[in-house]
């Protein structure tokens, strides 16, 4: 079952965000403001049909798609996408879409890449309702994750340009900060405890040091790490975005990694 | 050095008291442990430790025990003792990893103690606006028209002008409590010849979030050492009839009933155990086992954790034979004995005339119909291999099985011979071996239930709690403060808003949030004072103070 309608609906969702991208930097390269309100089109539009696609998925299966590698990267780019739009549409400030849109193609085609494989059967473990909150609580964190790298891009980029007013990098900084603020606590009671909890339920311990535990263990020690020397060490601007972008460098090797370390996360991989 | 504090001649440094240059030991690893860089680089340390133990878990040829085996009796040289102690198998339990879990405990455990005090305080109390609150360039201010516009003229008001504006500046702070306590501030007062002041506090309480956090992880490495160092688990497999004592609490658990269940695919969607728990023998509780769904009873745990088929026990086999082939068999042992029927008539052929099938259950003899003979199994093996010193279980999985069959005639042992599922053409024996072809096999299910115990799980419980709720408090629920200032100006009225979130550093649109909240409020005010007046306006401080905040802009 390689085709189910959700896959066109993907793909369309995909080219909608790399013409998105296109038109965001059509708009930077001729400085024409014009071009701002079709890059928020095509990424509405893609974010609508991965919406569709998404629920076509869950139809069509009977779980919600968070039960593998490829719904999980889709709905981290799919919250992504969302947090774009939200936050274009409401701040006006189109050139976050330079940073942010290439973070999510990038997100899409990693999904892309993954088998896609629709299971119909959920095996015994992930048939609880942990499945939703958890997973859909980490998906929302790394998206939230995913937006703070790529305005940490913004950030080091429009730092480098002499003409950017300071408050343009305050805002930057401070969005940065705010997206962080909002995955990690979900990162925390999301893929930690309520992972630690079901891990409880379901295999017999909290905690077993599996791959994806380790993985989501640097991640959060990372942030942790971040959010300390922001508030006690006051670590702003563009120290803060370096750790912004390697913290989303990280949640990228621990989703890759389960294609090569294994373990009990690894579902859907083959 | 111009600037040292000379040390006075004829003082020893025993006889000095103590100076805050020369702290003690503990003063100064109290220092340590409670400095935010130290606890930066626990953190890293802790991070690299488990990218390294996520390699070292699959990677590292040689850890502890295979060091214990191969430096057999030189465990007591450093080396080989760091190898064991420093390198076991779990990376995560080893020495290193653990001294770096007890430093963030510490870490965490200081930290707590050095800031207790002063979110305790920031929690529960309502600090009154400092001095210089209201001279920032970030502070609100609102004036009066008649304030703003008239000249400031010192004059003498009556006593009675004076009662009503003291009456005017009652109603506003009344109004202002009643409006911050709707949206959940909690509001002190301070009323003063010529000036109220309220002070505001929004979700005190959240203050202590980062405490809880704190304490809540401290919780949870404590507890997951407890579990990591006490706790037991074993995987036991299980026939349906079997059980597993649990002598320490004088229970039982026994297995009635064990369940695969699949899918028209063939895929497996679930399984179940169905359980009994005795207390001696008398059964007390009977549980459905499945994965998600553990049994716990007085402490311990039984998780459906896996399946298999028994490897050397089967509910039956099936063998398939010619039932003419069988009678010659049969005739052959009653005319010339069993020794030259046996020679005859080993193989069955490919072609079977009359075929039959039998069904021999586990322990049971099974006569075959029509002979003298009967079968009964002997040996099962899931992957039969054989070696030097006979037939052994290669694997667990079901890759050559292979059914020893003994055969009696009448009450008398008379052969015994290897089957082979998927070889039927060669069966391997001595004595008489009946010309029949193993053809089918009926596995019986165990179920791999985890046993196990958490002895620090309340410390774990607790800990999720504590830091699920800090981390709510912390980034959900920000303590929110304001300070409010009426007062009395000349002829007219000046309100000024302070909020310590607001300051020249704070981003822009930081500020627009709670400007947005203050501006209808202070509108309000302007107006319950000044009700015949103009339309208050938000702008420059009155009298000005310090540096001009924003030009001034129509409220």
């Amino acid at each position: 079952m390689n085709s189910t309608p959700d896959i066109a609906l993907f793909t369309a969702a995909f080219a909608a965000y790399v013409a998105a991208f296109a038109f965001f930097l059509v708009r930077s390269a001729t400085r024409r403001p014009g071009w701002g309100l079709p890059a928020l089109a095509a990424t509405l539009a893609g974010f609508a049909a991965q919406t569709v696609a998404l629920i076509l998925r869950w139809r069509i299966s009977g779980h919600p798609p968070l039960a593998s590698m490829f719904e999980y990267a889709s709905v981290m780019s799919w919250m992504a996408a969302g947090s774009l739009a939200f936050l274009v549409a409401r701040t006006r400030r189109y050139e976050i879409g330079n940073y942010v849109s290439p973070l999510i193609i990038a997100m899409m085609a990693i999904a892309s890449l993954v088998p896609k494989t629709l299971m119909e059967q959920l095996v015994p473990a992930l048939q609880s309702y942990w499945l939703h909150i958890h997973v859909s609580m980490a998906a929302i964190a790394e998206g939230a994750f995913a937006l703070s790298c790529g305005l940490a891009i913004a950030y080091l980029i429009k730092e480098r340009r002499p003409d950017t007013p300071p408050e343009e990098l305050e805002r930057l900084d401070a969005l940065n900060h705010r997206a962080i603020s909002i995955g990690y606590p979900l990162f925390t009671l999301g893929a930690l405890f309520a992972g630690a909890i079901w891990a409880y339920n379901a295999w017999g311990s909290f905690w077993s040091w599996d791959p994806k535990e380790v993985g989501s263990w640097i991640i959060w020690l990372f942030y942790t790490g971040y959010l300390h020397a922001r508030y006690q060490r006051g670590w702003r601007g563009r120290r803060a975005a370096i750790l912004a972008i390697v913290g989303f460098a990280m949640v990228i090797l621990s989703f890759v990694g389960n294609l090569f370390l294994g373990g009990q996360h690894a579902y859907g991989t083959e | 050095m111009p600037r040292s504090i000379p040390t006075q001649p004829g003082r020893t440094g025993d006889q000095a008291s103590p100076s805050p240059a020369a702290p003690g030991l503990v003063e100064q690893v109290y220092r340590l442990l409670t400095d935010t860089r130290f606890a930066i680089i626990v953190l890293i340390a802790l991070a690299v430790a488990s990218v390294i133990g996520l390699i070292v878990i699959d990677q590292l040829p040689w850890r502890g025990e295979l060091a214990r085996g191969h430096f057999a009796g030189r465990e007591s040289t450093p080396l080989v003792w760091a190898l064991i102690h420093l390198v076991p198998l779990s990376p995560f339990r080893s020495l290193l990893f653990r001294a770096l879990l007890a430093l963030l405990s510490l870490s965490l455990l200081a930290c707590t103690i050095k800031r207790w005090r002063h979110h305790w305080r920031r929690a529960l109390t309502i600090a009154l606006p400092g001095e210089n609150t209201f001279a920032s360039p970030a502070v609100l201010h609102w004036t009066t028209r008649a304030a703003r516009d008239a000249p400031r003229e010192p004059s003498a008001p009556g006593a009675a002008g004076e009662a009503d504006r003291a009456g005017a500046r009652h109603k506003v702070a009344d109004l202002v409590a009643a409006y911050l306590k709707q949206r959940l501030f909690v509001v002190r007062r301070l009323d003063r010849e010529d000036s109220t002041t309220l002070s505001a506090v929004r979700f005190g309480f959240s203050e202590m979030g980062s405490i809880l956090t704190h304490l809540g992880l401290l919780l949870l490495v404590l507890g997951g050492i407890v579990l990591a160092s006490t706790g037991f688990s074993r995987l036991v497999w299980l026939r349906p009839g079997e059980d597993v004592a649990v002598p320490a609490k004088g229970f039982r658990v026994g297995l009635d009933d064990f369940q695969v269940q699949m899918t028209p695919s063939g895929r497996i969607s679930d399984y179940i155990s169905t359980v009994s728990v005795y207390e001696g023998d008398r059964p007390v509780r009977q549980a459905r086992v499945e994965v998600n769904h553990p049994l716990r009873h007085q402490g311990y745990s039984f998780y459906q954790s896996s399946y298999r088929q028994d490897p050397t026990r089967v509910r039956s086999v099936d063998l398939l034979y010619d039932a003419l082939v069988m009678e010659d068999l049969a005739f052959a042992a009653r005319a010339g004995g069993l020794a030259s029927a046996a020679a005859e008539h080993r193989e069955l052929p490919a072609r079977l005339e009359v075929p039959m099938t039998i069904t021999v259950p586990w322990g049971t003899r099974v006569p075959v119909p029509d002979t003298p003979f009967a079968v009964e199994i002997d040996t099962f093996l899931a992957d039969f291999r054989i070696e030097a010193d006979g037939p052994r279980l290669a694997s667990e999985e079901f890759h050559n099985p292979a059914v020893r069959l003994h055969v009696f005639a009448g009450d008398s042992l008379a052969g015994a011979a290897w089957h082979f599922l998927l070889h039927p053409g060669m069966p391997v024996g001595s004595g008489l071996v009946l010309p029949v072809r193993f053809a089918d096999v009926h596995p019986i299910w165990m179920t791999g239930l985890e046993v196990s115990t958490h002895p620090g799980s309340p410390l774990v419980w607790a800990g999720i709690a504590l830091m699920s709720l800090g981390s709510i408090l912390v980034f959900l629920l920000r303590r929110d403060q304001i300070w409010l200032r009426a007062r009395r100006t000349g002829e007219g009225y000046e309100i000024a808003l302070a909020h310590p979130g607001a300051t020249r550093q704070a981003p822009e649109f930081v500020r627009e949030a709670w400007e947005k909240e203050a501006s209808p409020l202070a509108i309000r005010i302007v107006r319950l004072l000044e009700p015949a007046g103009a339309p208050p306006v938000r702008g420059k401080p009155f009298p000005s103070a310090g540096p001009q905040p924003e030009a001034g802009r129509n409220a």
